[in-house]
């Protein structure tokens, strides 16, 4: 598949700041990609380089095959036609009603009347907000605004949806309907998202592949599963222990070794890594007690997967035959 | 010693005729060219949707000279270009095209710093959805901004009020003329009460219809 968004060696300098250097990354059409990162990571610089809100200072970012960094401001406007954005402060205007704000968009492109009206109510429905049409953003709750928000980014059908920290505005459970949402917009319409974020748990919830972004670079990028279950830098790792806690961190190991004077141990879990055969014959087969002390285990997709820490009570000859038969199901690895 | 009323009544309604054109004229043609004026100060600042930073330079260099020259000497220093204008120095126009530049000048001020307390978010949006910069000029930054906007226009009635009773200085005539010819000159406190009377109750007229405007606009 041909993607539908490509940085190559892309840059941009605000005066002597560097917010983003040589991004190579590959977007296919119909995915949702994330790209997460701490704060001034250049996540904001990067989702704005794709609608050239921003213009790259170096390489080239590519839409539809395109090269938009050499585009004249013009031009510029009809690609950003087709690109819808959502914000985290919705950035919704207040003079306008929610019809008004969607229908926005639409006059800009040159939709006639009555096929604004009809687009309006349409989108509105889709998003769940239909009995709100003459209200003022004021007037709306944080969920609702980014409902209208995304309305309005899906007016004139793009074909990519741009959502900068569109939920970190928002409590967990109006995230959860919000991402929902977005999946269902990629799902139906088939439109490519590019979720910006610094929550792995809004990667983990609607992501198919993500990038990570540390001080302008990107620094691994892969399938979430892949990223969640292998991360290799340190940045990604602490991202992904986020979602999993699956890791005493070391204030909470402190705690843990005061009440459980055992050996501990870290086993990773997932549907093809079981350890529950193992560990149900701890008592009769080995001798060894267990005691579940830490961890968390997670969906994502179709798959589970994360990690148990455990506290392993026996004779150590007892417990290393443990460990070695548990080593040959998954990763175990021993806290010193 | 008594007014005669009879006398001052015809040259009183003229004087009123004077003012109400005066300031009418400067709110209309001043307001119109202040806004214009304001959003380009607004729109070429760095970062604007226009920056333009050479223009907005001389802009606001211009801007700064003129608007704190008091009205008394700014009417009589524009004077050649009133005569090239208006053909003469002396009469109600020419007080009227010395209003009209003033008040170009310190509305500009005012409607740029209204723009600025626009959220650029919004802004950025309308960018990112296609907008050209003429575009969100017209659909977005004026409505988004209409009620400080019509606060600030009632401000600036009052302010221009204030400027014409100036007119006098060039024989622009209006309340301010009137007030200092027959009651001040002449010693007459009824004359010049009633010239004030007069000039509060436009005055009060004017702020209460701002204000119930910008709260019919604000109210959402
Ligand atoms: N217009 C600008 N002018 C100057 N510097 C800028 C500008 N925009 C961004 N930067 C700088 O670029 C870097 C990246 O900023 P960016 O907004 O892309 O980060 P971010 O990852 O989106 O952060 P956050 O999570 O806080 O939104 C920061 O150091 C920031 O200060
Ligand atoms: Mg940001």
């Amino acid at each position: 598949m041909s993607p539908i968004i490509e940085f190559r060696g892309a840059g941009k300098t605000f005066g002597d700041v560097t917010a983003l250097a040589g991004v190579d990354l590959s977007i296919d059409a119909g995915e949702i990609y994330a790209v997460i990162g701490h704060s001034g990571a250049g996540k904001s610089t990067l989702v704005r380089l794709i609608n050239a809100l921003e213009r790259a200072t170096s390489g080239e970012v590519l839409v539809d095959g395109v090269d938009i960094t050499k585009l004249p401001e013009r031009r510029l406007r009809e690609v950003r036609l087709g690109i819808g954005m959502v914000f985290q402060q919705f950035n919704l205007m207040r003079s306008r009603t929610v019809f008004g704000n969607v229908a926005y968009p639409l006059k800009i492109a040159g939709w006639a009347k009555a096929d604004r009206e009809r687009r309006v109510a349409e989108l509105l429905r889709f998003v769940g907000i239909a009995e709100k049409a003459w209200q003022y953003p004021d007037q709306l709750s944080g969920g609702q605004k980014q409902r209208v928000g995304i309305a309005r980014a899906l007016a004139t059908n793009p074909k990519i949806l741009l959502a900068d920290e569109s939920t970190s505005a928002l409590d967990p459970e109006t995230t959860g309907e919000v991402l929902r949402l977005l999946k269902r917009v990629n799902s139906e319409f088939g439109v490519t998202i590019v979720v910006i974020t610094h929550e792995m748990e809004v990667v983990r919830e609607i992501a198919d592949r993500v990038a990570v972004l540390k001080d302008g670079k990107v620094i691994e990028h892969g399938t979430v599963r892949e990223v969640f279950a292998s991360p290799q830098e340190p940045t990604t790792r602490k991202f992904v222990e986020t979602v999993l806690r699956a890791r005493p961190g070391s204030a909470d190991l402190a705690r843990i070794r005061q009440r459980h004077p055992g050996r501990l141990v870290i086993a990773r879990i997932s549907d093809d890594r079981r350890i529950g055969t193992v560990l149900s014959e701890a008592t009769s087969r080995y001798d060894v007690r267990f005691e579940v002390v830490h961890g968390g285990v997670k969906e994502l997709g179709s798959t589970s997967f994360g990690s148990l820490t455990l506290e392993l009570t026996g004779a150590d000859a007892a417990v290393d035959k443990l460990i070695a038969d548990l080593r040959t199901t998954t990763d175990v690895e021993e806290l010193a | 010693m008594g007014t005669n009323w009879d006398t001052l009544r015809p040259i009183l309604l003229d004087a009123i005729g004077q003012t109400l054109w005066m300031v009418t004229a400067t709110m209309v043609a001043g307001g119109f060219l202040g806004l214009l004026l304001g959003i380009a100060l607004y729109s070429t600042r760095p970062g604007g949707i226009l920056a333009n930073r050479p223009v907005h330079t001389v802009l606001n260099v211009v801007v700064n000279i003129v608007r704190p020259i008091p009205f008394i000497i700014f009417i009589t220093a524009i004077g050649p270009v009133t005569i090239a204008v208006v053909g003469t120095q002396l009469g109600t126009g020419a007080a009227t095209f010395a209003l009209i530049a003033a008040a170009t000048f310190g509305i500009s001020r005012i409607v740029e710093q209204n723009l600025v307390t626009i959220d650029p978010g919004v802004i950025e949006a309308a960018r990112a959805m296609g907008a050209s910069p003429w575009r969100i000029i017209t659909t977005l930054l004026v409505p988004e901004a209409l009620g400080p906007l019509i606060l600030g226009y009632t401000f600036v009635f009052v302010a221009v009020v204030d400027m014409s009773a100036v007119a006098g200085a060039i024989g622009g005539g209006g309340l301010g003329d009137f007030a200092i010819v027959y009651g001040y000159q002449r010693f007459d406190w009824a004359v010049t009460a009633v010239a004030v009377v007069i000039i509060i109750v436009l005055v009060q007229v004017a702020q209460f219809a701002g204000n119930r405007l910008a709260r019919r606009v604000l109210r959402r």
